[in-house]
Order: structure tokens, then sequence, then C-alpha cells
């Protein structure tokens, strides 16, 4: 293996290895613009320049690789390749290329998105010039929507492509383009042809700079106001790692967290604003039907209510349930545990979600046409999953407990059937839906990002829920709910303090997950245990 | 000099010269013929080494050595690619080539794709030459009408064909790697080196880019050998016939071939008849727009070879001679010249696409007479930090992706560094005072 030495640290590094990925993996920072490591190299930005021992000109480290030298031509008599990125003329090259940069670039930070993110303002204060040797007139053009959401503001955009690269490499659209040439360059989209692809959002991630911005996060708040919480999207089986960006209540955007085990670099427009759906018709307090109203009550009336109809109607044997294909392995765990008490029959099927075709782009990236987030899961970790729910209508069906599908809850024929048979019916969630309209008993959990918990892929990859806002009003987490449920019934639940006990319980009582804790899912996630 | 016979123009001017049937009555074809059915492909590139020929089209890359860079067992198909983009400033040889010897120019090409095992190559010329390119479908027609290209050429069981692609009228589609994105539907791009075309080139496949005058010079060459050429000229090193595109302040302005290391005073005093209305010299653009002008006194003796243009500080490039009086305003001329460059910048490089509009906006100034004294210093500095610190003996720091950044950094500097006096005239506090 070649031997890398970069300033003052030696690397056995594989051959063929990127000199800039490898010293940003040794935390060598060396700044960069148009490097993404999800994308072709182009070179262009010049900030990546570093000197190597042997070789006149300076070099781009994001396309320089490392080869193997024979013994006798290795730098010092051992190294392969002599890298440094702190050389007085490396120094100059980035102080240049940020002055170059700097020129027309209207350094409107004060209003600027980016600004607090911005890789042309942290690098100015780290290497660049104090003061502007330009006097000439700015150049000065116009912003634009370029669909899907997605604006540009053309003064701050630095030509770096990583956007173009972007809809040719990943999504295959090809929306945008460089127009005109060399000072007049711009990104642009053809006549009649915006950017439109459900991935389009990641380009205002992707741009280093504040040139690409979303219309839906532009000017809401500033970036060092929002707490960055490392969490899972729940909006299709394929499970992206996120980081929610929100301040107390409110949520205010949703970026992506790369995880090559998932998502990779990127999301989808779908998940990425799917947390506006879940701001409107916040369920808040327990609520019960009487006739056509709603009436507010206490948890300990809730509870009370659901004993005291499961007495009425069939008894303990008569409950059914229906488990949430968007809700965290937690609670759908102990909905299945306490309905392996409650009855000695398959008492609890899933509830079905909305199919739809699966989108799968040219570099891999797929969003799942199961927009149950958590099908996996649920099916994981309950016992006695019903394939359905034909068999709950044999034999007397009393009171039916559901977990909601988040407004991804299909009201199929059969479950139109099923709620119209069941005599009170108890449904979970966080927002009013389609499902929760056909309740008696309404009970205000934790929504899809005040959860906490584990989720499941389609790949099996297990990851954590950590909540981002807090509950809204007397809202409970979903987990919680369904153990106080537990000990109202049967008098088991209490022992649960928080969704880690009942990840742990899971850990113990199902094989799969044998393997699964908190601390192996860490940010990444853990794959459960292949059946093979 | 004086008996130096032309050798790649020596038909220019004659009736019909761009017609086969007027080529192969004057030996066309034959050194062609020699090379598809008595030589190797390295027979071939062994002789145009020996022969010491080295690449026209600026860099003056020894033309033998660059064609063994092609992977000999690569299974993926090798491409030639003639490039007659043309498109420095100052000159118009290759297209003198092409209006009256196309043939010469095909059989050049004939030979290259033998050497490196091309069986498809193409002519990549500039959008404007739109005469040249169809007198190339006309000579090329001609050739496919005479099994001199398609399949089996000459009746060997080598097969060729070659393609005329128009370009639309870009600088930079003339850099290589530009070009070849071009070619392939892109924008005229360049492309990060490593990869160099030779192992990825033309769709990801090893590719070779040569100038048309370089081609041209390959049928002499299998023709009279290596050690015929090397003699031509005064330089060992650098021989051969060489075209000489003379412009500017000269009487008699044009193309003209003589033996690689001629004085340039020579080719500015006798074969292009002098400095116009006989006004004194004050400078020199040797090697085409992009080449460090050179002083009146510094031209003293210089041979127009490639390595004696490079120990003068200049460099050789396409041979487009600009002649410069002393009427000339060096100002302006540097103004023209970074404007031509910000013009043609692709853009892709930070230090080129802002740099090279940045001298244009300071230079304009100047010409506007809002010149400041800090002005020059910083002028030095920008094409310092586009083409990187100029010492030939170092090689250069360019800090670009192609060499356009030093193609406007080095005549810039050369113009504010030589001239700064004619610079220091148009100041605003001097005018004042
Ligand atoms: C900005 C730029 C423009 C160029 N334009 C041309 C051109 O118009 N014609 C040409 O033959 N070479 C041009 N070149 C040189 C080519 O990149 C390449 O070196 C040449 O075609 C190789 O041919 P040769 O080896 O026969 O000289 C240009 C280079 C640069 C950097
Ligand atoms: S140096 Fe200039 S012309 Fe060459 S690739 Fe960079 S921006 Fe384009």
């Amino acid at each position: 293996m070649p031997l890398l030495k970069i300033d003052d640290q030696t690397f056995e590094v594989p051959k063929g290895a990127r000199v800039l990925d490898e010293a940003l993996k040794a935390g060598i920072e060396i700044p960069h613009y148009c490097y993404h490591p999800a994308l072709s190299v182009v070179g262009s930005c010049r900030m990546c320049a570093v000197e190597i021992d042997g070789i006149p000109k300076l070099q781009t480290s994001c396309s320089t690789l490392v080869g193997e030298l024979p013994p006798e031509k290795k730098f010092e008599g051992q190294y392969d390749m002599v890298v440094h990125t702190r050389s007085d003329k490396v120094v100059a090259a980035r102080k240049s290329a940020l002055e170059f940069l700097l020129l027309n670039h209207p350094l409107d930070c004060p209003v600027c998105d980016q600004a607090g993110e911005c890789l042309l303002q942290d690098y100015s204060f780290k290497y660049g010039h104090a003061h502007s040797r330009f006097i000439e007139e700015k150049r000065v053009r116009p912003g634009e929507d370029l669909g899907s959401g997605v604006v540009i503001n053309q003064n701050r955009c630095i030509m770096c492509t990583r956007c173009v690269r972007f809809t040719r490499e990943i999504t295959g659209t090809h929306e945008l383009f460089v127009e005109n040439r060399g000072n007049d360059n711009r990104i642009a989209v053809f006549d009649g042809h915006p950017l439109d692809n459900p991935l389009a959002g990641n380009v205002a991630d992707i741009c280093p700079v504040g040139a690409l911005l979303l219309k839906d996060y532009m000017h809401t708040t500033r970036v060092w106001l929002l707490s960055h919480t490392p969490s899972t999207c729940t909006e299709c089986t394929t499970g992206c790692s996120i980081t929610v960006d929100g301040a107390k209540d409110r949520i205010y955007r949703i970026i992506s967290r790369e995880n090559a085990q998932a998502n990779g670099h990127f999301i989808c427009d779908y998940g990425r604003y799917a947390f506006h759906q879940y701001e409107d018709d916040v369920l808040t307090t327990p609520q019960l039907k009487d006739g056509a109203e709603w009436t507010e009550i206490s948890w300990e009336e809730a509870y009370q209510q659901v004993v005291d109809r499961i007495g009425e109607y069939g008894g303990q044997q008569a409950v059914r349930a229906l488990a949430s294909p968007t809700f965290p392995n937690e609670s759908n765990y102990l909905l299945g545990q306490l309905m392996n008490q409650l009855t000695d029959k398959k008492s609890i099927a899933l509830l079905p979600v909305k199919q739809q075709e699966d989108q799968v782009f040219p570099m891999g990236f797929r969003i799942s046409g199961d927009k149950g987030g958590n099908h996996r899961g649920a099916r994981d970790v309950i016992h006695n999953l019903a394939a359905g729910t034909q068999s709950f209508h044999k034999g007397d069906l009393g009171v039916l407990i559901v977990l909601d599908g988040d407004g991804r809850g299909e009201i199929t024929e059969s479950i139109e059937r099923l709620f119209a048979a069941a005599p009170f019916t108890v449904v979970l969630a966080s927002n009013r839906s389609d499902i929760t309209r056909l309740a008696d008993l309404v009970l205000p959990v934790a929504g899809p990002f005040e959860r906490e918990g584990t989720v499941t892929n389609d790949q099996g990859l297990v990851q954590w829920l950590q909540p981002a806002v807090q509950l809204k009003g007397q809202a409970r987490p979903d987990w919680q709910v369904v153990a106080e449920l537990s000990q109202a019934l049967i008098g088991e639940g209490a022992m649960y303090t928080c969704a880690g006990d009942v990840t742990w319980k899971i850990n113990q009582t199902i094989e799969a997950y044998s393997q699964i804790t908190r601390f192996k899912i860490g940010k990444f996630g853990q794959f459960v245990e292949s059946a093979a | 000099m004086n008996d130096f016979q032309p050798i790649l123009t020596k038909h220019v001017g004659q009736p019909g010269s761009a017609t086969l049937d007027y080529y192969l009555i004057h030996e066309g074809y034959q050194a062609a013929r020699q090379a598809i059915h008595e030589m190797t492909s390295d027979a071939v590139i062994q002789v145009v080494k020996d022969s010491g020929l080295q690449g026209r089209g600026g860099a003056g890359f020894p033309t033998g050595v660059k064609w063994s860079f092609i992977p000999r067992n690569s299974r993926k198909p090798k491409y030639l690619i003639n490039n007659a983009d043309e498109s420095e400033p100052g000159t118009f040889k290759d297209r003198l080539l092409i209006n009256h010897n196309p043939h010469q120019v095909i059989e050049g090409m004939i030979i290259a794709s033998k050497a490196i095992d091309c069986h498809l190559a193409f002519i990549y010329i500039r959008g404007e030459f739109v005469k040249e390119a169809r007198l190339l479908e006309t000579a090329l027609e001609e050739c496919r009408a005479n099994h001199m290209l398609g399949k089996g050429i000459f009746g060997s069981n080598f097969d060729l064909d070659i393609l005329v692609h128009r370009g639309a009228g870009a600088y930079i589609c003339g850099e290589e790697t530009g070009l070849i994105e071009s070619l392939e539907g892109k924008r005229g791009w360049p492309r990060i080196k490593p990869p160099f075309p030779a192992i990825e080139g033309y769709l990801k496949s090893p590719t070779v880019v040569n100038n048309v005058e370089t081609l041209a010079n390959l049928p002499h060459i299998i023709l009279n050998g290596a050690d015929w050429f090397r003699a031509i000229g005064a330089s060992h090193d650098s021989p051969g016939p060489k075209l000489y595109c003379l412009s500017g302040h000269v009487k008699k302005p044009g193309v003209y071939e003589a033996p690689s290391g001629i004085e340039l005073t020579e080719l500015i005093y006798e074969l292009a008849g002098g400095i116009k209305d006989d006004r004194r010299l004050k400078a020199v653009i040797p090697g085409g727009s992009s080449s460090p002008v050179l002083t009146a006194s510094e031209i003293d003796g210089l041979k127009m070879d490639y390595p004696s243009v490079k120990a003068a500080g200049s460099m050789l490039g396409s041979a487009g001679i600009m002649v410069l009086d002393e009427t000339t305003d060096m100002v302006q001329v540097c103004y023209n010249l970074a404007r031509f460059y910000a013009h043609e910048s692709c853009g892709q490089c930070t230090p080129c696409r802002e740099g090279t509009t940045w001298l244009t906006k300071i230079l304009r100034r100047f010409t506007q007479g809002q010149g400041r004294r800090e002005d020059l210093d910083l002028i030095l500095e920008v094409t310092d930090n586009i083409g990187g610190l100029i010492d030939f003996s170092l090689g250069s720091y360019g800090k670009t992706i192609c060499p356009f950044g030093e193609a406007v950094a080095w005549p810039v500097r050369a113009f504010v560094q030589k001239f700064r006096n004619e610079f220091m005239d148009y100041l605003v506090e001097d005018a004042v005072a």
C-alpha cells in the first residue's frame, strides 16, 4: 500500500486514493468548493490546490490520486507522495482564488440565508484577504426561480457547477446547465423546462454558498438560531438519514445527513418538505366522540374509557388492533405485546398504506413506493401478526385499538368494514387524519418529528428517531401511551421509563434484533440479523 | 535560406492544386501507400521520432513521442484528431495548407493513423472556415471514391475513415481537451489532466490531437527520411520546414515557409519586405497572441525555432508573428488582447474566469485615462494569480485547468513589464499634473 505524507502526518492508503479524501478523513482541512464526493471531479474552483513534492505546479487535491512508486523513486526513501497543504505557495494560491471569487460577490451576508453555514464566508475568514483590491463595477444579475421551489441568486454563485452535475449524474434529468461563456457564465434552465424532479431540493443543500436557495426556508430564520437534530425520515421505506433544523416547537427545514448505509448524500423532496404536513390539525388533548361532537377529556378519563369499553364490548378476547407502518418499532412492539396478552388469537394486523411505484435514479438513489417508512420494523417486532383483518370479523369484534398511519394509512374496503363493525375505536395519532375521523376516542401522541425510538428500513437498517421539537399540548410519546394502556389493561408497562427501555426489551425478545442497541445504532444505524 | 525550396507550400497557387488528380501527379499518397503497405506502426513512429518533428500547434511537443504514449495493447479504439481550429490570433497557416493542398493534410492523417492504429479520424475545423470545410469534404470524397479511405485502403486490410467536424467558433475549442469535449457534443470545457488524451481522450479512448501543419509534414518525412528532415533549418533539435504568419506593420503580410531557425529579422525585413512605411520597429509578438511580446532590441539575431524563442523569454507557439511599429499604442494592444482572452475564457476555473475580466476592466480604465499607479503592480499580481509565476527555467506554476491561463497571463505581464513607461503615460495623476 502506498505511503502518503500530508504535512506532518503519514498514512497508508489504497492505490488510487484521492488526496483530498484522505486529508479530510484525517481531519486536515483542505478548502474546496467544486469537489463533492457524490459527483464527478472537475477541479475547477482551484481552492483545493496543494503542493506535491516533485511536481512544480500546484495540483488540485480533488483530482490527484496516490500511486505507488518504485522503491528507488520514493520520496525520502519511503513516501509515494508528499503533500503540503500549508506551504507559502498553497496559502497564496488559496488567497488569490478567494480574492477572485469575491470580486463580483455582493457581500450581502447580513441578508443571506447561507450566512453561518457558507463556505465562502468560512474560507474567506480563514484564508482570505481582509480587503478588496477590486475597484471596478461589480457584475450584477437578477435572481431567478429555477422551479421545484429552488431560486438562484446569480450574484452569489461561484460557478462550482455542483448543481449542474447533480442534475446530470444523480437525477439524470439534466435541467441545469451553464449558459454563456467566461465571466458571463451562469447557471440556467432551458426555457419552459424548469428544475423538475423529486430530488431537486438537494441542489440547495450542496450549493456551497448562498446562490441556490429553497423558497420554503428563505428568510425564515438564521441558521445559528436553529438546533440540528440528527434523525431519520419515515416518509418511505428508504429511511434517509436527515438533520431536522428547528427551534423549540417549530421545524424550519430538513436537510440530508450523509449516511453511506442508507441514503448516501441526498434526500427526496417529499421527505424534505414532509414536516409541513404535520403542522396543521395537531391533536393536543385526548378527545372522545359524543355523537357528532368531540369532547376533550383527561388522560385518566381516556384510559378509563378504554377499560370500560372493553368490559362493555366482549372483554379482552374481543379486542383487535392495527399496528402502524409509520410509527417506530417501540410503540408497535408494545402494542403487539399487549394484544398477545389480551387475546389468544392473531388479533393484531398492520394498517395498510398507499403503495406507489419505486422511483430509482441513475446513480442509484431510490424513493421507495412503500410509504410506510417502518413497514419492515412493524412486521419484525410484532409476534403473531395477522396477515389481514378478515379474521377479525369472526366471532365477537370488540374494541379496536389503532396506531395511525400519519396520513398515509389507506382506508381500504376491509378497513372501512372493520371500523364500521367495531363498536368502539381508539386511535393514537398526532394529527387529525382520515383514520382519526373514524375513531370514537383519539389519543394525542408524538408526531413524526417528535417521536423517539427505532425504525427499520426495507434493507433492514435500524436507525434512531430523535425528537426534534417539543410535544404539543398534552400529547405524549407514542410508546408511553401504549405502555400506559398496557398498565391500565394488564398491569404491565410501568417499567418503561423511556423509549430506549423498550428498545432494550426488543433486543431481549426479538431474535433478529438481538444485536440492536441504542449504542450500536449510533448516528448511522445497525443492520438487523438477516434470516439467512 | 537562399537555397531553401518550399516543401509544404510548394503547390500553393498552382491551378487545381486542391484536387486529387493534381496531387497524385505530384507524388501524392506515395508516402501513405508506403506507410500502409511497407511499414509497421513502430517504424512510422520511429522515423517521425528520429526526424525531430515537433508539433506545430503551439507547444512544440515531439510528435513521435506523443504517438508513442498511445497504449499499444488497449482494446479500445484509438482516435486521431486533426486540430484545424486555428483560432490563435495572428495565425493563418493551417488555413492556407487546407485551401491549397487538402490532400497533403489528409495524407498526413493517414500516416498518423497508421502509426497509432486509428481507424476513425476527425478533422475539427473552426466554424468560420466554411470554404475550407467544404474543400476537405470534397477531398475526402475523392479519397473514398478511390479506395484511399474506407475499407481496406490502398488495397490493404487497413480501414480508415476521416470525418469533418465544424466547431462553433470558440478559441478554447482549439485546446485539445476542450476540442475533444466539443467533438463529443459537449460544451468546450477543457478537462483536467491526467488522464491525458493519449490514455483517455475522445469517448474515453486513446486519442492523439495533432495540428494541421504537423500532419502536413508527415508525407515528406516518410518519403525523404528522418535525416533529410533533421538537416532542414538551423537547429538540429528543432528542425524542419516551418510556416510563419507575418501580420501587423509589415509591407508584405502573409504566410512564409522557411527553414526552422530562420532569423526573425530576416523574416520581417527580407521575406515580409520590412516595416510598413519604413517606420521603426517597436516590438514583435513572435508566436501568436499567447506569446510574450519581445522588444525590438530583444529580437536581434533571434532564431525562430522552439528552443531559441523560449530562451529569449517568449515562445514560438503557432508562429503567428505580429509586428508592431513605433506608432503602436502598447496599452491599447494590451487591452485589446486582454479583452480577447476575457471573451474567450471558457469560464470553468476561478482564476481565469474572474482574472481575465478583472484585467480587462483595469486596462479599460487605463485606456480611459483612469489608471492608477498601483494598478501596474496589481496587474502583475493578477497575472501571476491566473498564470503562475513566470520563470521559464522552473517551468510554470499554472493555476488553471488548461494553459489558457498562462496564455493570457504571460503576454499581459510582458506588456506591462516591458512597456511600463507607456502605461505610466496613461496614469490619472500624471494627466492632471
Ligand atoms: C487556448 C488554446 C488554444 C489552442 N488552439 C489551438 C489551435 O487553434 N490549433 C492547434 O493546432 N492547437 C491549438 N492549441 C494547442 C493544442 O492544445 C494542442 O497542443 C495541439 O493541437 C497539438 O498538436 P501538435 O502536437 O501537432 O502541436 C491550443 C492550445 C490552447 C491552450
Ligand atoms: S484556464 Fe480558462 S479557458 Fe482553460 S479551463 Fe480554465 S477557465 Fe477554461
